[in-house]
């Protein structure tokens, strides 16, 4: 497979998560968006891993990311977790306090 | 060519400057000195008076048979002008030294007794000193500047001396009036000074008595041609200037003197106690106006001394007529001032020079006696006043019967009225006979309408009769008409003879109104007095010169001379006989006297109000004066200060109308900027939603924005 | 016709749709299934890719671990009755313009590229087939550091969770 494809599919991958980051209501679907982007870098990543000599730095990068990505989800939920006790809602439209 | 610095150039040293001085400066000292010495301050004065006599007496002795003494000197210079100041000791000022120290002295004595209880006693001796200080001033000085000045003083010490009580309102009132009119007087005196001036550039009256007579009268111009610190001068009036100067100087006269129409002031000024109406309103300041005519004859014209002569008439008349029906004692006495005043002047128009000093002198004697009597019994008769009876002790018409309580009184007051009226024997007729030929001749010489003058002196012979043996008789005879009209009067022993203080002047002035004082013979012209003043001749340029007396022939004098003593006489008597019809003690107006209203019909209304002359002036020229006054202070009030206000006003709204820019303009500015700042600060608030999903938006735009930069 | 071709295109394509039917659902729980599918996808292309491990470590955390956690969050966070849960999608334009930004943009970069540039891509199929020891081995000596610190980032993401999450506190008045 040419490699610009891949990294085609990859772009597409994030903006897409993108996309869904910012159109959503809800903090959890927000949350999926993320990890859709989290995984388009990945991709990234492994595609050009495979040209590497020993095929590592790539992976192993890929590697921390998901991991990375494991804790951060858990964080995150937790946080929303909290919110969802604070506002009595997971609407981000409502969780405004920030609102200036 | 004459020249002035020769004329008014100074003397060398005469040893009597020295006594010059000394009468200066003794009555100087008593008006400085009485200020502080409280209690002995009438004895201090007296002693002082006393010792000044004595210099004038000595004087007399001294100089009486000399020439006149002129002492000059330089008083100060400006530049060029030089005016210098002058002592004249002829005989006219010996006597009238005398006179003025003599009278003041007695006046001080009385007024020891008189003043005794009043607490402003050194101010009042004070003042006395000052007015003696200034009339000496007037009589020494023989430079119209300086006269003028001591002029000056002279009206200041008489306002002070009128308003002596100045509790008194009507006091007060009088002073201001009498010093009013004398100012206006006092104002023609200036004129007539500085005219003289212009012309002959001098005050000095000897030097101008000099250069008047080699002045020139050509094609109706006054020319002067003299010589001035080498300079030729040529100074040229026109004629009618020299009148002029001569009547404004005469107006000096009519002010100080109180002749018509200025004699409004003299009847106000009997509010100051009764011994300075003696000293200053009957014997001196008056006479001061005489005086100085007197030194000023030989400069007047013709036509200023008809004017003169008018003048003079008039006023006796008027005055005569009305103290025929006056209710106040020292009114009448007044009025009989203004009236021989009136004769005095009257006497130098006709050219009667000596004949008019003659009746100065003989009227400050007899006159000043007639008021130190009824000073004395005003104070006796307040003696008699308490808390239960109070009555005006001026007032005719409480008096009466005087006869018995106060004897002494009464004869010097009867000698002191005979002389007043005229009668053979006492020094008034000598003096009054001398004028009355004089003005009858001067009439006779210039005929018709001229004649009015001697006819108005005959009619106030008359008057002058009546009115002084009316006061005789209701004063001192019949019954004593106090106690009718005041109950609870005590009288018992206290109405009786002042003590010697007020008796022994009076006593004295009437010895001195009995004829033998003036020589042994009943004519006039045969006394010292008149053959020592000699009538001067006119020095005023011919053409406007007034005839002179003098040059009348002998006959005519002796014909017309027993004419008009008979007529005199005459008329004296009658005056005396038609009062004593009116007023004796058993006639019926003296009976109901103390009823007595003031005079109700035309006549007599015109006589009591002095022919309404009072009226008159303050309607016509106190109202004006007033009304423009309060329209000047209407004005200063209104538009001036309206003006003020009007700026003020100006400023307040032009302060207000800034404040209001400032608020809205200003102000709106910066609310303006604000308010642009909010509506800025409030607009990009917006962008912090705090939708989390709108700030990664953003971001993600701009991220874009730039990349799409860097890349394209 | 070369099988592993397609077969790596069908799993790129499965990502692909997966992912677009996350963006066009408004059912939660179907966006997360299809999450699911979407990781698989991308587990495929890690294969052909020559990342097993990284495929299976994929399948392991992302599915077994986030998914279910994501799963957990939904439930947690919505009254489960039965209903779909449905939320509303908006702002679609902007997002749509942006996105379509991002995406040109790479797509410019991926073009302008000139791979053939770069020495150590062609030699493609020269490598080693990578090992899971040598990867185990790289991991503990070029890289420890990071792997140390991943560990205590581990460590205290899972403190912050449990204590954010767990114990009950005091109730904070909510804005609602």
């Amino acid at each position: 497979m040419p490699i610009e494809h891949l990294l085609i599919l990859g772009a597409l991958l994030f903006c897409i998560g993108l996309i869904v980051v910012v159109t959503r209501k809800n903090a959890i679907a927000v949350l999926i968006g993320i990890e859709l982007m989290l995984n388009a870098a990945n991709i990234n990543l492994v595609v050009f891993s495979q040209f590497d000599p020993n095929h590592l730095q790539g992976q192993i990068f890929a590697l921390f990311i998901i991991t990375v990505a494991a804790a951060e989800a858990a964080v995150a939920l937790a946080i929303v977790l909290k919110v969802f006790h604070y506002f009595k809602t997971a609407d981000l439209d409502k969780i405004n306090g920030l609102k200036g | 060519m004459i020249e002035l610095r020769d004329l008014i150039a100074t003397t060398g040293f005469n040893p009597i400057i020295y006594w010059v001085l000394a009468l200066f400066t003794i009555p100087l000292l008593s008006f400085f000195s009485n200020f502080f010495i409280k209690s002995k301050a009438p004895i201090w004065a007296t002693t002082l008076l006393l010792l000044n006599t004595g210099i004038s007496l000595f004087l007399v002795y001294a100089h009486w048979y000399g020439e006149a003494v002129s002492i000059k000197g330089v008083w100060f210079s400006i530049g060029d002008t030089v005016l210098n100041y002058s002592f004249y000791l002829d005989r006219l000022a010996l006597i009238m030294l005398v006179l003025v120290n003599g009278i003041s002295f007695l006046v001080h004595l009385f007024s020891i007794e008189y003043m005794r209880t009043d607490r402003q006693k050194p101010k009042y001796f004070a003042y006395l000193g000052l007015f003696t200080f200034s009339m000496i001033g007037v009589v020494l000085f023989h430079n119209l500047l300086l006269m003028f000045v001591f002029w000056e003083l002279v009206g200041l010490s008489s306002f002070l001396l009128i308003g002596f009580w100045f509790d008194k309102k009507s006091a007060a009132l009088a002073a201001n009036k009498a010093f009013l009119i004398n100012r206006i007087g006092d104002v023609g005196l200036l004129t007539g000074l500085m005219i003289l001036y212009s012309q002959f550039q001098t005050f000095d009256l000897e030097a101008i008595r000099t250069l008047m007579v080699f002045s020139e009268i050509e094609d109706g111009n006054w020319i002067a041609h003299f010589t001035n610190n080498g300079v030729d001068v040529i100074n040229t009036l026109d004629g009618r200037w020299l009148s002029a100067a001569g009547i404004a100087l005469f107006l000096g006269a009519v002010g100080k003197s109180a002749q018509f129409p200025l004699q409004v002031w003299l009847p106000d000024a009997m509010e100051g106690p009764t011994p300075v109406s003696a000293l200053i309103h009957a014997a001196t300041m008056v006479a001061a106006g005489v005086f100085l005519l007197a030194r000023v004859f030989v400069l007047l014209d013709a036509q200023a001394l008809e004017i003169v002569a008018m003048v003079g008439a008039v006023t006796a008349f008027m005055a005569a007529f009305a103290a025929l029906s006056q209710l106040d004692i020292k009114k009448v006495l007044a009025y009989s001032t203004i009236s021989q005043l009136g004769y005095m002047v009257m006497a130098m128009g006709v050219g009667a020079y000596s004949a008019g000093l003659f009746h100065l002198v003989t009227h400050a004697f007899f006159k000043a006696g007639l008021f130190l009597a009824a000073g004395t019994i005003i104070h006796q008769l307040h003696k008699l006043e308490s808390d239960k009876a109070k009555f005006n002790a001026q007032d005719l018409r409480v008096m009466g019967g005087l006869r018995t309580y106060m004897p002494i009184t009464f004869v010097c007051f009867v000698i002191c009225a005979l002389a007043l009226a005229g009668l053979p024997g006492f020094t008034g007729f000598l003096s009054k006979d001398a004028i009355l030929l004089n003005a009858t001749a001067w009439a006779e010489i210039k005929g018709g309408g001229y004649y009015f003058v001697p006819i108005m002196a005959y009619v106030t012979v008359a008057f002058t009769s009546i009115y002084i043996f009316r006061l005789v008789f209701l004063v001192f005879t019949r019954e004593f008409r106090l106690p009718k009209m005041v109950g609870d009067l005590d009288i018992g022993k206290k109405l009786k003879e002042g003590n010697w203080m007020l008796i022994g002047p009076v006593i004295l002035l009437s010895i001195m109104s009995i004829s033998f004082v003036f020589g042994a013979n009943v004519k006039a012209e045969n006394t010292w007095f008149m053959q020592f003043i000699e009538t001067p001749i006119s020095f005023v340029p011919i053409p406007y010169a007034a005839f002179s007396l003098v040059d009348l022939s002998e006959s005519t004098i002796q014909g017309l001379h027993n004419w008009v003593s008979f007529v005199s006489i005459g008329l004296a008597i009658g005056g005396l006989i038609f009062s004593y019809f009116s007023y004796r003690p058993i006639s019926k107006k003296a009976l109901i006297f103390q009823d007595a209203p003031e005079p109700r019909g035309p006549l007599g209304k015109l006589s009591f109000y002095h022919f309404y002359l009072d009226g008159l002036y303050e309607k016509v020229f106190l109202k004006f004066i007033l009304f423009n006054a309060r329209s000047m202070a209407w004005f200063d009030r209104v538009v001036i200060d309206g003006i003020i206000d009007g700026f003020a006003k100006m400023n307040v709204i032009v302060a207000h109308i800034v404040r209001w820019c400032d608020k809205y303009i200003i102000d709106g500015f910066v609310h303006l900027t604000v308010y642009t700042s909010g509506r800025i600060g409030h607009a990009t608030r917006s962008v912090q939603t705090g939708n989390v999903q709108t700030y990664i938006m953003s971001a993600m735009a701009i991220l874009i924005i730039l990349l799409l930069w860097l890349v394209f | 016709m070369d099988w592993s071709l397609i077969i790596f295109y069908a799993f790129g394509f499965i990502a692909l749709l997966s992912a677009l039917f996350i963006l066009f659902t408004r059912n939660i729980l179907h966006a997360a299934f299809a999450l699911m599918l979407t990781f698989l996808g991308v587990a495929g292309i890690f294969i052909f890719s020559g990342a097993e491990f990284v495929a299976i470590t994929q399948i392991l955390v992302y599915v077994g671990g986030i998914l279910i956690l994501i799963v957990f969050g939904v439930m947690l966070t919505n009254k489960v009755n039965g209903k779909n849960i449905v939320t509303p999608v908006y702002r679609q334009g902007i997002a749509l313009i942006v996105g379509g930004g991002f995406f040109v943009l790479f797509l410019k970069a991926i073009m302008q590229a000139n791979f053939g540039a770069i020495s150590w891509i062609t030699k493609s199929t020269e490598s080693e087939p990578s090992s899971l020891r040598y990867l185990g081995l790289v991991l503990m000596t070029d890289y420890v550091l990071a792997f140390e610190v991943i560990g205590i980032l581990l460590l205290i993401a899972l403190i912050g969770a449990v204590y954010m999450a767990g114990a009950k506190r005091k109730e904070v008045p909510g804005a609602n």
